[in-house]
């Protein structure tokens, strides 16, 4: 039996309709779940899950906050969960995706599309993204010197006169 | 003894077929000591005419024009409750949950807010198991709640001065979180307690969403978090406004940043900044606003 890990990274709700799509693009796979703290024991209503995983941070994927799995746990696919049609605004977890135990990496959207994502294209669109990084925080850094200081009278003036 | 009262308080905006299906769903409810109010927010559908003519117990509020989630407030203060149900125009709590989260308020006096766990109606059923079980277990942050689905105490918020109106849309919820937990009461997830939510079949491509969703996330911040807090927060939404931008091919990060400068006098007199420990126990997700756009 085809075993798969989804990475819970939209809402639950979301996880309701997409779950049966799941089970049929996978031939009714076993499913482990990981998921953050505060939506397990709502996860652990679910019949089909077959394991739910503890995220053990509470801020969200990353690369350098890695899961824990059991000694030679694995999984044949790892399905990110992405809040969207384009995955856009995940890159987070889908960066994170490539630390997991899978073989390979599928994106399960808003309307339940369940598509395959290379690790390659991963690590290109993070290669991309460096270069936006870099002009965003240059632009941060002018927009900063401009805004902050009026920002830090707002937030001090009001922060004494409701003390 | 009589049952406590509880209000539940949902908004209408163009949305009758979805009210009725809620509206109907709720009518099942065999909770004896229970109002329903249902706030309209200037609906050109016939709503108002539908609810009055086919729930005549129904309480209906007309606020006249789209005030956004500040209309909920005029329900809020409309109810008689000791406990008031949050609910949108389409989703509707579970028949038993009512009971249940009264049960769960009467036996703890520091629980301010119970959080219902929100499903989407079409698949739930199918996919859960029916469950009896209070909670068990608890995460070491809060997340707030959802207000397709969340009872509140009256008296704790009316305290924090109900939803923020000036936010009109999303993120009314966080900043509402953040005040009842920095008065010490609680924020509870119940897994059995169910409200059921229609959930949109398809990606409804607007700028409502991450605009509104952006700029309150900055709004919020400023309102409520300590000065550094606040000052670290905006640097890191700021520039993930700029990248996602560019990442997403939009300019409506952008926009909302600046409209949120633009405007903060409309938060003025509004920040009470909560303890810090309030704010590093809170898991509110400022983020989520850069996925909502494609």
């Amino acid at each position: 039996m085809t075993n798969i890990l989804i990475v819970r990274s939209a809402p639950i709700q979301q996880l309701d309709a997409s779950l049966s799509k799941i089970n049929q693009k996978f031939d009714s796979p076993s499913i482990s779940i990981l998921s953050h703290k505060h939506a397990i024991e709502l996860l652990n209503k679910y019949e089909c899950l077959d394991k739910c995983i503890t995220y053990p941070y509470k801020e969200s994927f990353d690369i350098s906050r890695k899961a824990k799995f059991d000694n030679g746990e694995g999984f044949d696919h790892g399905v990110v969960m992405v809040g969207n049609l384009t995955g856009c605004g995940f890159q987070n977890v889908l960066f994170f995706a490539l630390t997991l135990p899978v073989r390979k990496i599928w994106i399960c959207n808003l309307i339940g599309e369940v598509t395959p994502i290379s690790r390659a294209g991963i690590i290109l669109k993070c290669i991309r993204n460096q270069a936006f990084k870099f002009l965003a925080l240059l632009s941060t850094a002018v927009f900063s010197v401009v805004a902050f200081p009026f920002l830090f009278c707002f937030l001090k003036c009001k922060s004494s006169s409701s003390a | 003894m009589s049952e406590p009262k509880v209000s539940i308080v949902m908004l209408c905006w163009n949305r009758w077929e979805d009210v009725n299906v809620s509206l109907t769903r709720i009518d099942q409810i065999d909770y004896s000591n229970l109002e329903t109010i249902v706030v309209d927010n200037g609906s050109t559908d016939g709503s108002q005419k539908n609810i009055r003519e086919q729930f005549p117990l129904v309480k209906l509020i007309e606020a006249g024009s789209n005030l956004g989630i500040e209309a909920y407030n005029l329900g809020f203060e409309a109810a008689k409750g000791e406990f008031i149900l949050i609910i949108d125009d389409d989703s509707y709590p579970a028949k038993e949950s009512i009971e249940r989260m009264v049960q769960k308020f009467s036996e703890n006096p520091k629980l301010g807010v119970c959080a219902f766990d929100v499903r989407n109606a079409d698949d739930y059923d199918q996919v859960a198991k029916t469950s009896n079980s209070a909670s068990t277990t608890q995460s070491s942050y809060s997340t707030g709640f959802n207000g397709a689905g969340a009872g509140v105490r009256k008296e704790i918020f009316k305290k924090v001065g109900f939803y923020p109106g000036e936010f009109f849309l999303y993120m009314n919820e966080a900043d509402c979180s953040l005040r009842i937990r920095d008065l010490g009461y609680e924020i509870r997830f119940f897994p059995d307690l169910i409200a059921y939510h229609k959930m949109a079949a398809k990606n409804r491509k607007s700028w409502r969403a991450p605009f509104y969703y952006t700029r309150n996330s900055f709004w919020l911040i400023w309102k409520n978090y300590p000065v550094s807090t606040a000052l670290k927060e905006t640097l890191s939404l700021s520039f993930r406004c700029f990248y996602h931008s560019m990442e997403q091919l939009t300019f409506i990060y952008i926009k909302a940043l600046f409209s949120a400068f633009w405007n903060i006098s409309k938060i003025a007199g509004k920040r009470f900044p909560v303890k810090e420990e309030v704010v590093n126990e809170m898991r509110i997700p400022l983020y989520l606003c850069f996925t909502f756009y494609r």
